[in-house]
């Protein structure tokens, strides 16, 4: 997994990730939860447009973003997943637990 | 080349816990397996997906012992620590996972089993932050079982076109 970062409209912070989101690749995604943990936000965007594969490991990581962001009563979207990525958000039911746009 | 021909219609891998745990061998071996198995893209989605979670369980909860509830990024952290030690400790780090590839002739069935002490599948569905795995092989596949005695999950996959 490779991830970017930009600052956002209405004092959001986006991230894109690309690649795959598995348990191979916690710890990268333990650094991008550092510096979302240091950093300043109104929401965050998690951009999977680019994502290729996740697994439940990857699905796990989200749901740790997720809660962080909670809990500094921000909220985590996820954006533009499509294809098997979406496929295992969809049958994992995310859109219940968290926002998801195209 | 992981995988190794045994009898007609039969591979067989066997691969060390820390290269489960670093690299990303299911889609090493469903790239070799694509050499000698037709499949369409989607069966090679679900049969990558069913490995991965597969071999993540065999080694993390079979071959390592982590057994502790993830619900926390604290939790979460704790686990990935007990991971790295246990991964120095020859015990864990020496013990392999086994993938054995049967096609049939219309299907795959992949037996993956580890040399850890099993584990209950119930009791692993209950961490709720990284417990959809077995729920989403259930989706994916025609069919799973583990078995704790000889510690193996066998996935079915019924039609592979």
């Amino acid at each position: 997994m490779q991830y970017s970062s930009e600052a956002a409209s209405n004092g959001g912070i986006k991230y894109t990730l690309s690649g795959q989101l598995s348990a191979q690749h916690h710890p990268i995604f333990r650094v991008l939860l550092k510096e979302l943990e240091a950093a300043t936000f109104s929401h965050c965007t998690l951009n999977l447009a680019q994502l290729e594969f996740i697994d439940s490991g990857g699905l796990g990581m989200l749901l740790l973003a997720n809660d962080m962001c909670k809990k500094r009563g921000s909220i985590l979207v996820l954006q533009g997943a499509t294809g098997n990525v979406l496929k295992i958000l969809t049958l994992s039911q995310f859109q219940k637990i968290m926002t998801m746009i195209d | 080349m992981y995988l190794s021909p045994q009898e007609a219609g039969m591979w067989e891998a066997r691969l060390p816990t820390e290269k489960i745990i670093r690299e990303p061998i299911a889609a090493l071996l469903v790239e070799e397996m694509q050499q000698f198995i037709r499949f369409s893209e989607e069966m090679r989605f679900k049969i990558e997906f069913c490995l991965q979670e597969g071999l993540q369980n065999a080694v993390v909860h079979g071959n390592l012992e982590v057994t502790m509830p993830l619900l926390s990024l604290e939790d979460f952290e704790h686990a990935q620590n007990i991971i790295e030690h246990r991964l120095t400790i020859p015990l864990f780090n020496q013990r392999q996972v086994q993938v054995v590839c049967r096609l049939f002739s219309e299907s795959l069935e992949l037996n993956i089993k580890d040399e850890g002490k099993g584990f209950s599948i119930a009791e692993k569905q209950k961490e709720t932050l990284f417990g959809r795995g077995f729920m989403l092989m259930t989706e994916l596949s025609d069919g799973f079982s583990y078995c704790q005695k000889t510690t193996t999950l066998q996935i079915l996959f019924k039609k592979l076109s």
